[in-house]
């Protein structure tokens, strides 16, 4: 065990000298693993939130929250701080800590920035009323945001942050990551059924039907990649996009063809679907089901679930960064990186992911805010008709692809893992990986256009020409 | 059928991308706050609202001199937001003596200004309540016994203005006047346009004004009657028949 869990280990060997083991276990995982997830992605979840009220302004042409500061929070920080003075002198004492001229501005733009949103939201949340229908199943209803939680969070432990920032290192880490997050189908049928309502069913048995259906396209997506990279650890999968020379990104698998760039465009989707937002929210589309499975849920167990939601997007857009972009390395220059000391690496390493995690997650609002919702039968076609064959087709690809591949190429050893070679293509497969799909899309592509006209097979079947 | 799906795959990527690309230049827009409604939009309590409308319909005048308190306008208000009293004046012609309109009932329909066969009721652009105020700017309490001052419109506005100040900066003279003619624990309500009743003296003089105009108007009408019947009553003289006694 390197890293935090090696963080652990030696916690309990610590700790064991005076409370039983098991104990001592449970509170270093609590300290080591728990504590620092639960920091970590609270906070980048809750600010999730802001940005995408603002991304979602801005693109409606909105202001979007503008008004609530972090002036109160930090005015109840210091009435806490100086609880024993009475209550003028502490006013006086923030008042002139906010004339400060850099705290006033930046009080000023935490306001623009609607910054203290969340934190008015979750006092809000916490001030409703808990309520469990009567007709409800009350354990399952209970149980459920909790489970969603777990769902959400769990793979975020195999996620390589950084070289030494590991919380977990298995080798089934890719397996560990889609078997952990099926528990989120789980959560989402329990509400649904246990809240003893029409519309929660509904919306669950919705989820449940789209969340099995695109794990589907994200199981072939992480198989393709999985059989490329043949390893199931994403430490070692980052680990072997690692290219020498300057530009990094030369290495990253979304640059190894045609076949695994449609499988981050299939992983993307269905990982949209997967977090059940739009134009996949199916399980709680507010104009036919009120809210579908979260419709009876209040207070701060409605909170879980949506920050179950926000923790997925975040943890989405960091398999997509893990899998094809590189994971944490730098995209230019990661062999001088290396050279660093080891805190500033992991350091710089953990912004890199974060900052590509940041991307996808504005891909994802960017796409909410753009496209309306599918009807249901759509949903389950894109997945079964578009996505599934699609991953299929790269998946074969990439197979061939291996199969006359000539030599291979070191990658880079990360933490305990040494990455398993890369094929390093010659020319005739370079030319088949390449050259041949590529000129195989656009044919087809010109077909197509030259049959249809540039018109949609819908449109056309709705006029009835072209029969 | 593999080229129907090609074509639909492909139109759905397109189409998709054509979206994203109006919304993204939205947001590019929105964000350097060259375009869109972020460019134009004031954040209104902090800014002044330069415009509104031509026919915002703000706060309810009634141009009192106009009125002549026919109650179109209270049996077509759907709120009955209106208090008002009418009273002859000198020239015998209805004049509003109190007009109060209930802001915090009015819903601002307008019906009354249609209804209005003076013009004498309009509305303003004006909309803003000043919230310190909650509404008390426009609607003063008073006694019973306050009831009968009148208050002109100097009186109105020196009201507000001193109601706008806090209390204890008054000069005791503007305190003993604010003390005399409202009362904050009084039971009647009068609206910022309400101008009061007349007061007892000028009641009588205007009630013998117009009852000396009446008598002098009822003597008039009997003179020329009188002088009417006086023309008629010595009938004419009947012309002598002809060939009578010579």
């Amino acid at each position: 065990m390197t890293g935090l869990g090696h963080a652990v280990d030696t916690l309990a060997a610590w700790l064991a000298g005076g409370p039983p083991g098991w104990f001592a276990v449970t509170l270093a995982v609590l300290a080591v693993w728990v504590a620092p997830l639960l920091l970590l992605v609270f906070p980048v979840a809750a600010f999730g939130q802001i940005l995408e009220r603002k991304i979602a302004a801005a693109i409606q042409r909105r202001k979007g929250p503008n008004s609530a500061g972090l002036d109160g929070p930090l005015r109840l920080v210091f009435r806490a701080v100086l609880c024993l003075l009475p209550r003028e002198r502490q006013d006086r004492a923030f008042a002139a800590f906010c004339n400060l001229v850099p705290v006033r501005t930046a009080l000023l733009w935490s306001r623009r920035l609607g910054l203290g949103q969340f934190v008015a939201d979750g006092i809000k949340m916490l001030g409703k009323e808990d309520i469990v229908p009567r007709g409800a199943d009350g354990a399952v209803f209970r149980f459920a945001p909790y489970l969603a939680l777990v769902g959400a969070f769990l793979p975020w432990c195999v996620l390589p942050f950084a070289q030494h920032l590991v919380m977990l290192e298995t080798e089934v880490s890719a397996l560990f990551v889609l078997a952990t997050s099926g528990l989120v189908v789980v959560a989402l049928k329990m509400a649904g059924w246990g809240s003893g309502n029409k519309w929660s069913l509904l919306g669950g048995m919705r989820a449940v039907a789209q969340l099995v259906s695109y794990e589907v396209p994200i199981g072939l997506a992480v198989g393709g990649v999985v059989l490329w990279c043949g390893t199931m650890d994403l430490h070692a999968i980052v680990g072997q996009q690692y290219a020498p020379g300057v530009f990094t990104l030369l290495g990253w698998n979304v640059c190894q063809g045609p076949f695994l760039l449609l499988l981050l465009l299939v992983f993307f989707v269905a990982g949209l679907a997967e977090c059940q937002r739009s134009p996949f929210d199916m399980a709680e589309a507010e104009s036919e089901l009120v809210s579908g499975f979260n419709t009876e849920y209040s207070g701060l167990r409605w909170g879980m679930f949506a920050l179950a939601e926000y923790t997925e997007m975040l943890l989405i857009g960091a398999l997509v960064a893990t899998l094809f972009l590189g994971g944490y390395q730098s995209p230019i220059g990661e062999q001088w990186l290396l050279l660093l000391p080891t805190w500033l690496e992991t350091l710089l390493h953990a912004l890199i992911l974060g900052a590509k995690t940041l991307v996808v997650f504005l891909l994802m609002m960017w796409i909410r805010w753009t496209l309306p919702r599918f009807r249901v039968d759509q949903v389950m076609r894109l997945a079964w008709l578009v996505l599934v064959p699609l991953a299929l087709l790269s998946l074969l690809g990439i197979a061939v692809t291996l199969l006359v591949a000539g030599g291979t190429t070191e990658g880079m050893a990360y933490g305990r893992l040494a990455a398993r070679p890369r094929p390093d293509l010659s020319w005739l497969p370079w030319l088949l990986l390449w050259i041949v799909p590529v000129l195989a899309a656009v044919v087809l592509v010109r077909a197509a256009n030259a049959r249809y006209g540039g018109r949609h097979p819908a449109l056309r079947r709705l006029t009835g020409e072209g029969a | 059928m593999i080229l129907a799906w090609v074509h639909d795959v492909v139109e759905g990527v397109r189409s998709c991308l054509t979206g994203m690309r109006t919304t993204g230049h939205y947001l590019l827009e929105n964000l350097r706050g060259s375009g869109g409604a972020t460019a134009i939009t004031r954040e209104y309590p902090e800014q002044p609202a330069e415009r509104v409308g031509a026919r915002q319909r703000g706060h309810l005048v009634n141009d009192a001199p106009r009125c002549i308190v026919c109650h179109a306008c209270d049996t077509a208000c759907p709120v009955d937001c209106f208090t008002m009293d009418g009273e002859r004046d000198a020239d015998n012609k209805m004049r509003a003596s109190r007009f109060d309109i209930d802001l915090s009932k009015c819903i601002y329909c307008g019906l009354c200004v249609r209804a209005c066969p003076t013009d004498s009721l309009s509305m303003t652009p004006a909309f803003e309540v000043d919230p310190r105020h909650d509404g008390s700017r426009f609607l003063f309490r008073r006694s019973s016994g306050q009831l009968g001052q009148r208050l002109d419109a100097p009186d109105v506005e020196r009201l507000q203005r001193l109601a706008d100040q806090p209390r204890e900066s008054l000069a005791a003279a503007d305190r003993a006047w604010l003390d005399q003619h409202i009362d904050p624990n009084g039971p009647h309500l009068i609206g910022m346009y309400g101008l009061g009743y007349f007061t007892p003296e000028q009641k009588q003089a205007a009630d013998a004004a117009r009852e000396a105009k009446k008598r002098a108007k009822e003597a008039a009408a009997a003179a020329a009657k009188a002088k009417a019947a006086a023309a008629a009553a010595p009938p004419p003289a009947p012309p002598p028949p002809a060939g009578g006694t010579p």
